[in-house]
């Protein structure tokens, strides 16, 4: 659903607060919340539809065939999302919170940063991946109308993308949605035409007998990694659960999207790019389009493939200044400085775009070190701590005596069981030089890393940190002493 | 990503379609009278903001769990089940 679909009949409009609640960090009430089944069903798969698949259908492209990437992509998908989002979702659904809040009773109002550091950096990696997918774009268009050119374009198109994202989110973000409703549907019109392609021109028969492009010695590691891919590419939508669930009326709707769409959609769009790269033996979803579509239908997919990709580069560096402002030394810093200091950590895509495009995957798994360890520390506290009940004026209290306080704004013990998750993620599979421990062939990285925070905090929250509530309750505290909003 | 999460994280789109300055954004002006006027208006702003923030606080402390609508064990079932039991079983089916 775009900005478009907020629709001011449905009497939501009467509340004085509506905007800074629906759009802000107000708790949103029932009444004003936007999906119902068919459009968080709606949203979600809008959500789940992207450029990105397409990019880990083809990292998954590099490890396995057909058939067990299929496997990977969809069951892993299916695995990481719900690890992410059942505390974030029904949490953020029961209270009307966005995701940050729904962290702040587990890591401290100040220790909520670092997941929102988390986001940050994950956004913008996907920001640098999808610059030279543009980059890659423009090289191959120039090349399929007879204007071969040296790989140095693909860094003038990463250039060029930046610059174009950056003067959207300062001058022009309202094209953004003019152009969002129109990239979704036909992304989805992009992935059915290829799908037709892939079977009608190549057949199940041929994809399946593809070999992986670059797969390592041993056949169950390969495997084991594109598992880990998988259950990554589930766990990266942690920073769009929140949103889409506390804008729904019950928690079946925050749930049950969620998964259907995000995992299992999404998996699904994955698949389409993995079958690509198989067929085409390249993971750059750039090279697909002409061998796939013929010349004309190819460029012409490679031009909506690159708009789509500015585009969502440019949502992801405006929402990441968004999330900024939720640090204090940045509430005030003029937007296009913010802007510029967003885009400025992307600049090495220009310099080494394909050197850094390689390690796409290793990025992808990075994710899977960021959020597995949040998400299990989430579960624990969600459910069997707090017992899905949170204090919901103490999340905007940011005084000293706030319940959510904890020590300076920190909550040490689930900083440290995220440090452990993440150590443990890498002992079992390092992202960076691809080695697997034994162990990782029956625990996956990821689960360990949700599991074993989970389980140190959780234990050491009941056990050894202070129980009592710092501050009165609620009912016995009239008002906000310092609110933090 | 949809435009959807932009409004996620706090921007606001205004009826005529088109988006309002960012938040907090750079104006440009300068001068203390301004300054002394707008500081006052934000304090308003902010006085009222968190007014809205204790009203809903209120309401929606006051909710039952049933107003929210129920997620029942048949529900975790299922979601265990889908997300979990079966991926995990087609993992280990195919692994060769």
């Amino acid at each position: 659903m775009s900005a478009e679909g907020f629709d001011p009949k449905a009497g939501r409009s009467d509340s004085p607060g509506h905007e800074d609640s629906a759009f802000g960090r107000l708790p949103l009430l029932i009444g004003e919340r936007e999906y119902k089944t068919a459009s968080a069903h709606t949203t979600c798969f809008a959500y789940a539809i992207a450029t990105w698949c397409f990019l880990t259908g083809g990292f998954v492209a590099d490890l396995v065939g057909a058939v067990q990437g299929v496997v990977c992509l969809i069951a892993g998908n299916m695995i990481g999302i719900f690890l992410t989002t059942m505390a974030l979702g029904l949490g953020c659904q029961r209270y009307g919170i966005e995701q940050m809040d729904c962290c702040t009773p587990a890591f401290g109002q100040r220790g909520v940063k670092i997941p929102l550091l988390f986001y940050l950096i994950n956004m913008l990696g996907w920001s640098g991946l999808l610059l030279v997918m543009f980059g890659n774009g423009i090289h191959n268009i120039l090349g399929a109308i007879g204007y071969p050119m040296g790989e140095w374009v693909v860094g003038l198109g990463v250039a060029l993308g930046l610059g174009l994202a950056y003067l959207i989110v300062t001058h022009g973000v309202h094209w953004l949605s003019v152009s969002n409703s129109i990239i979704t549907p036909g992304l989805g019109v992009l992935i059915v035409f290829m799908f037709y392609a892939l079977i009608h021109d190549h057949g199940w028969n041929e994809i399946a007998a593809a070999l992986p492009l670059d797969p390592g010695p041993k056949p169950l590691t390969n495997y084991v990694i594109a598992i880990e891919l998988g259950i990554a590419s589930g766990v990266s939508w942690w920073g769009g659960v929140g949103f889409l669930a506390r804008n729904t009326r019950s928690q079946r709707n925050a749930i049950y999207p969620e998964i259907i769409q995000l995992g299992f959609s999404g998996s699904v769009a994955c698949c389409i790019g993995l079958f690509s790269a198989l067929v085409v033996q390249s993971n750059d979803p750039t090279e697909w389009m002409v061998p796939l579509g013929g010349v004309f239908m190819g460029v012409l997919a490679l031009v909506f493939v690159a708009l789509a990709n500015v585009t969502s580069t440019a949502v992801s560096v405006f929402a990441s200044g968004l999330a900024m402002r939720h640090i204090k030394m940045f509430r005030t810093t003029p937007w296009w400085q913010l802007m510029l200091l967003l885009v400025i950590p992307c600049a090495p895509f220009i310099f080494w775009p394909a050197e850094l495009f390689s390690m796409g995957d290793t990025f992808l798994a990075y994710n899977g070190t960021m959020y597995a360890p949040i998400s299990g520390i989430l579960f624990a506290d969600y459910f069997f701590l707090r017992k899905q009940k949170l204090n919901l004026r103490a999340l905007f209290e940011s005084d000293p005596s706030g319940e959510y306080y904890y020590h300076r704004g920190f909550n040490w013990l689930a900083l440290g069981a995220l440090l452990a998750g993440q150590f443990l993620y890498v002992f079992l599979y390092n992202p960076i030089t691809s080695e697997i421990h034994p162990l990782a062939q029956y625990a996956p990285a990821s689960v360990a890393s949700f599991a074993v925070p989970a389980m140190i905090y959780g234990i050491g929250m009941r056990w050894f940190a202070r129980r009592e509530p710092l501050a009165p309750s609620p009912c016995e505290r009239p008002r906000l002493i310092s609110p933090n909003i | 990503m949809s435009i959807d999460l932009l409004h996620g994280l706090g921007w606001r789109h205004s009826s005529s379609g088109r988006f309002p300055l960012p938040p907090l954004a750079w104006s440009g002006m300068s001068g203390q009278p301004t300054n002394d006027h707008r500081a006052n208006a934000d304090r308003t702003d902010r006085d009222r903001l968190v007014e809205d923030l204790e009203r809903r606080i209120v309401e929606l402390e006051a909710l039952d769990d049933s107003d929210v609508g129920r997620f029942t064990a048949l529900d975790w079932f299922f979601c265990i089940t889908g997300s979990i039991v079966i991926p995990a079983i087609a993992l280990w089916w195919f692994a060769g």
